[in-house]
């Protein structure tokens, strides 16, 4: 209503009559381009204004029509449409879109569309209308040229069967005619026969009469006429001579049968002529008495516009059928049903053509329109084809705008074609809705319009013009328009201003600064347009307006496009743009978004956005998604990935700008990711490492508590006597149950006394040593002390201190072994020992001396008295030395044997190679050694050097000794070395034993062979085992007798 | 001086000495020599004590063979004695025994035995070491005096 209040102060102003003429000239110059047809017309019809529009489609130029009635445009049926009209506005109503017809200059009919609206004074009484009207005919000629199309078929239509029926009648009548006639032949009379005959001579169709030898007995000149023959040719001649074959044709054989059964017949057929050529014939045979009457039309026209007709009806059909209208056809008579209808028309009305079928017009047609539509039905009836819009039913009960042709057919019924205007109809609420835009922007421009003559002189101003220049009219005086123009535009101007007055109806525009009062200049902005010529103008408009606002925001924006341009380029950051929030493809990125990403700016656009995203990674984040959507700046972290495959971590902040693009800001935080997850990890390793620490202290603290209990059970429970003692003053803090049995004293007793005041210390300085001991080393470990029990006897002790801090204290903790009953028993060794040493040097030397002596007086007697002897006397002597030296070795393998039980062992690496060379070479010089002896693979072992050469000389000289009568005999030493000891074998193959007597092999004295087989005293091997033993090794033999032996012994590898 | 002694042999043991004595002149080395049958004997002898107070100790044996194990006082108490003293102390002292016990042999050397020879239980070889023994320190070994 703002908008209505407006326009009544521009155009109803009539204080001023220039200002008003002002601006209906300024009305008229912007409606100008406009190709409707725009008229304001007084409240008694007269044409106010007429734009160019008007005369491109009525041919009326405004001089003309201006100031005259409209009628000369209205069709005489349509004036009275006009006075409702004009009615309708003089209330003040808007006129909706109409259609109408009205009349070019040329008298041609116009198919018009027209809107109107009233226009209003100042105090809104309506003083005259603005209508504006659209050219439809080309849209309504196509409509008219496919309904006429439709009539005119429709009328051939019916000429074809008033043909038809004309011919039928012919037939008909001549039919009976015949029939009439030949039963008078059948008494022929000459003067009968003649009449008929002349009767027969005129008539147009063809007649011919045979005899029953199907001669020819009369033909008319019709007949002869389409014969191919003369009458004389026919005559007298037979039916099958002139037309030779026609014995064979069905026409022949019906021809018989008429002429044999005496029957008629009456039939159309093709006759075929002997020259090929052919003819459509409805032919009636008759028998009369003298043979066959027959009775002959020519009918291939009549078959030629039939078969026209067919197609026609085909065409017509597939017109119908296939036209968008609908068309359908209605009984003409008050009940008005539907006959037939086309595809179109049953989707127009949304029924199956079956159900239109039942129904009558007055079923899609509203009930306010039955009257209408029965007058129009009058109308119709009355042959008056009509034309109208009307909204019709649809099956589904919505209305559909259509415009409707309907003409009665010459069977009465009423053939209507219908066409959807719905679309159309809407076009023109749109059309109407724009003018209506259109009008209020005219109406409320804040745009200067000035009006110049043709030497640019200004003759009017809009009144914002002295706003928007600052200059009053006078100011501007005449001939300035150019007077206020900045120097640098004028050129431009100037050139704008020859084109002008160089090309009539020509406008141009144009931008130049003009300066304001103020003494600034401003931008103009315009178009001029050159409407001299124009009568109803005669003047140059010039349509401007200030923009120097609008060119100042471009300056700022260019400047702010640079600024902003420079930080995309110089940031650090990436910055780039892509097409929206959901993006298709980039349009932008800044250097550092390339170097970031390893592409060039190139490559960069013309990558897919998703190119950037991780697999693994979410192509958008919805809730983002949404964020961005609503306008917010959204910020978030993402992987991108460069261009060379590696990641970059970014910390990505999103805007959607206006222009719907979304400009990203990235900023690589790789390092500080990696920094963060390097701290998170250290966390994580710091935690877990608290965590063990602290599962590490909880077992300590169990293990402690576990030891504390371990130790206060071992403590108490132990057999050895343990004390606590002070190390300051030596005073007991703790004993054991075994230590007070072991001092006599009882636990009260000793707490807090010392060793000293009980009396338990024999030697004063045995015991300050070991203190010594303990307070410089903080140990002291096995040593031996006499002490003195309460009861006063003494005992000896193994002691170990330990110092250690209890309860903040330094204390010593005291384990003492009571080794009273060990020292005993070790001194019963010692004295059992001597004794043993005693004994085995008597042994050596008081068994020795005799043996010597037996062995002396022998030799004696043999050198001093060996002469007197015989034989048996020399024997006698012999054996007394053999067996003296035989036991002088027994005792020195014996004594050998028993020293080695006292001899400690020395352990010392042991090259066994070495050894056992030096082995061999001794073996060699003691012997008459034939036996071959190889040294096989050896290792080093750790024993003792002495007792091992013992060991491995006795088993090898056992070797060479048993195997020494056999030939080719062999001893073989090697060794083998497991995880835990090196074993040495020695084989030979030499005499073997008995295994049953294996383990009396190792046994003192104990002997498998006699000595008569071989020497020996049964020591060596017992001498081995010992060694062994005492080396905590192993030793053992196979053997199986003449087959050799093998001896073996382990010795450990520690 | 005029030594009216070779060969001290110290053995208690008769027939020892016996055989000793036989294998000594065999070889034409028992010509002086004096065989005493224990210790005490010895020491008197040496220092011209007891039953041999008139006897010149300037006389000293060229060696004395001195078996260990003998009845009073043995061969090493005799050896200490000989060895701690000073008119005795360079006559050369061959313990001969038939102890191979290593306290001993330690012992006699530690004392200042010359040599230590155990008396092989073999005839043959008895011989043998007697032989050599005396040859080497009555003929072949150079007196200190």
């Amino acid at each position: 209503m703002e908008e209505e209040q407006r326009s009544y102060n521009h155009i109803g102003n009539g204080r001023d009559s220039g200002y008003e003429e002002a601006h209906l000239r300024h009305l008229a110059a912007i409606v100008e381009s406009s190709d409707d047809s725009i008229i304001s017309r007084s409240l008694d019809g007269n044409i106010i204004s007429w734009n160019r529009g008007s005369e491109r489609i009525y041919g009326y130029s405004a001089s003309h029509a201006v100031g005259k009635y409209i009628s000369f445009i209205i069709p005489q049926p349509y004036l009275k449409e006009e006075e409702r009209i004009l009615e309708k506005i003089s209330h003040g109503e808007n006129i909706a879109p109409y259609e109408t017809i009205r009349v070019g200059k040329s008298g041609e009919q116009i198919h018009v569309s027209i809107t109107a609206s009233p226009l209003r004074d100042q105090t809104g009484n309506v003083i005259g209308f603005s209508e504006i009207a659209r050219d439809i005919t080309s849209h309504k000629e196509s409509n008219a040229a496919q309904l006429q199309s439709v009539n005119e078929l429709t009328l051939q239509y019916e000429e074809r069967v008033k043909e038809i029926q004309h011919y039928k009648q012919i037939i008909d009548e001549f039919s009976a005619l015949a029939i009439a006639t030949i039963p008078s032949y059948s008494t022929p009379g000459k003067e009968i026969e003649e009449k008929l005959h002349n009767t027969f001579d005129h008539m147009l169709e063809g007649i011919q009469i045979h005899d029953f030898n199907w001669r020819y007995t009369y033909v008319n000149d019709a007949l002869v006429s389409y014969s191919q023959h003369t009458k004389d040719e026919l005559l007298g001649n037979t039916l099958m001579d002139k037309y030779p074959g026609i014995e064979n044709s069905d026409l022949f054989k019906v021809l018989q049968r008429c002429m044999n059964d005496r029957v008629s017949e009456h039939f159309e057929t093709e006759f075929v002529f002997p020259n090929g050529s052919k003819a459509d014939f409805e032919l009636s045979i008759q028998p009369v008495p003298a043979g066959l009457f027959i009775l002959s039309i020519n009918i291939s026209d009549r078959k030629k516009a039939e078969a026209k007709q067919r197609t026609i009806e085909t065409h017509y059909r597939s017109v119908i059928e296939q036209a968008n209208d609908t068309i359908y056809i209605v009984d003409g008579s008050a009940s008005a049903k539907f006959l037939d209808i086309n595809q179109s028309g049953c989707a127009l009305l949304g029924y199956t053509k079956e159900e239109v079928l039942q129904l009558s017009v007055f079923d899609i047609i509203f009930e306010n329109d039955f009257g209408n539509s029965a007058s129009t039905l009058e109308d119709l009836k009355a042959g008056r084809p009509i034309r109208k819009e009307r909204k019709l039913k649809r099956k589904d009960g919505n209305a559909i705008e259509a415009e409707l042709s309907a003409k009665k057919m010459e069977d009465g019924n009423i053939i209507v074609v219908v066409r959807d205007i719905s679309d159309r109809k809407k076009s023109e609420m749109a059309l109407q809705k724009s003018e209506q835009r259109f009008r209020s922007l005219i109406e409320n421009s804040k745009d200067v319009i000035s009006l110049m003559d043709g030497n640019f002189n200004v003759f009017y101003r809009s009144p914002s013009a002295f706003r928007i220049t600052g200059w009053t009219d006078e100011e501007v005086g005449m001939g300035g328009v150019t007077k206020h123009v900045h120097q640098d535009d004028l050129d431009g101007v100037r050139e704008s201003m020859k084109y002008l007055i160089s090309n009539p109806g020509k406008s141009v525009n144009t931008l130049f600064r003009n300066l304001h009062k103020n003494g600034n200049y401003v931008w103009l902005e315009g178009t001029a347009i050159n409407l001299l010529h124009d009568d109803n103008v005669k003047a140059i408009i010039f349509n401007f307006r200030d923009i120097s606002q609008q060119k100042e925001a471009e300056e700022r924006l260019k400047l702010n496009e640079q600024y902003y341009r420079s930080i995309f380029e110089q940031a650090n950051d990436m910055i780039y743009i892509k097409d929206g929030p959901d993006p298709k493809r980039f349009i932008d990125i800044n250097p550092s978004g390339c170097q970031m990403l390893g592409y060039t700016k190139e490559e960069f656009l013309a990558l897919k956005p998703t190119d950037l995203i991780l697999k693994e990674d979410p192509k958008s984040i919805p809730i983002k998604l949404e964020q961005l959507n609503f306008g917010d700046v959204v910020r978030h972290e993402r992987r991108l990935r460069r261009k060379d495959g590696t990641v970059i971590e970014t910390e990505y902040n999103g805007k959607v700008l206006e222009d719907g693009n979304l400009i990203v800001f990235a900023r690589d935080i790789t390092a500080r990711k990696k920094a963060e997850k390097e701290i998170i990890a250290l966390n994580e390793d710091l935690e877990r490492k608290v965590i063990e620490r602290t599962l590490e202290l909880e077992n300590i603290i169990a293990e402690l508590r576990d030891s504390e209990e371990k130790f206060q059970a071992a403590f108490q429970s132990n057999a050895a006597g343990i004390s606590i003692t002070r190390l300051s003053d030596s005073n007991y803090m703790d004993v054991n149950d075994a230590f007070v049995q072991l001092t006599g004293f009882s636990k009260e007793e000793l707490i807090n006394h010392n060793s000293r005041e009980l009396g338990m210390i024999i030697n004063i300085d045995s015991r300050n040593e070991i203190l010594n001991e303990i307070r410089e080393r903080g140990f002291a470990k096995n040593f031996e002390m006499t002490l003195r029990h309460k009861s006063g006897k003494e005992f000896v002790i193994l002691g170990a201190v330990e110092t250690i801090v209890l309860k903040g204290e330094k204390a010593a903790l005291n384990i003492l072994y009571d080794i009273t009953s060990r020292k005993m028993a070790e001194e019963q060794l010692a004295s059992v020992n001597k004794e043993l040493e005693a004994f085995s040097y008597s042994v050596s030397h008081d068994l020795r001396a005799p043996l010597r002596a037996i062995n002396g007086y022998a030799q004696m007697l043999t050198e001093d008295y060996g002469h007197q002897f015989d034989a048996e006397g020399k024997r006698l002597v012999q054996n007394i030395t053999y067996n003296a030296t035989k036991m002088g070795n027994l005792i020195d393998d014996l004594l050998a044997f028993s020293k080695l039980g006292r001899k400690e062992i020395q352990k010392v690496t042991i090259d066994l190679k070495g050894m056992l060379e030096e082995i061999i070479s001794e073996i060699k010089k003691i012997t008459n050694c034939k036996t071959s002896i190889k040294i096989g693979n050896l290792h080093q072992v750790k024993a003792d050097y002495g007792l091992i050469y013992q060991v491995i000389f006795n088993l090898v000289s056992n070797g060479v000794k048993y195997s020494s009568k056999n030939e080719n005999s062999t001893v073989e030493i090697s060794s083998e070395l497991n995880n835990f000891e090196t074993i040495i074998s020695v084989i030979d193959n030499g005499a073997g034993f008995d295994m049953k007597y294996a383990d009396k092999l190792f046994g003192v004295f104990q002997r498998l062979h006699s000595q008569e087989e071989f020497e020996g005293t049964g020591v060596g091997l017992a001498i081995v085992q010992r060694i062994v033993a005492k080396h905590s090794g192993r030793v053992w033999a196979e053997g199986k007798i003449n087959e050799g032996a093998v001896f073996r012994f382990s010795l450990p590898n520690y | 001086m005029k030594q009216d002694v070779d060969i001290l042999l110290v053995e208690d043991n008769v027939h020892d000495a016996e055989l000793a004595i036989h294998v000594l002149k065999k070889n034409n080395l028992a010509s002086k020599l004096v065989h005493l049958k224990d210790g005490s004997e010895a020491i008197d002898f040496i220092f011209g004590l007891g039953s041999f107070t008139d006897r010149n100790v300037q006389n000293v044996p060229k060696v004395i063979l001195l078996d260990l194990k003998m009845p009073k006082v043995n061969g090493i108490e005799v050896l200490k004695r000989l060895k701690a003293d000073d008119r005795s102390m360079k006559i050369p002292v061959v313990i001969f025994t038939s102890s191979n016990e290593d306290p001993d042999i330690q012992a006699c050397y530690a004392f200042g035995a010359n040599s230590y020879i155990i008396k092989p239980v073999g005839f043959d070889k008895f011989v043998k070491a007697v032989s050599e023994v005396g040859l080497y320190w009555t003929i072949l070994n150079q007196q200190s005096v």
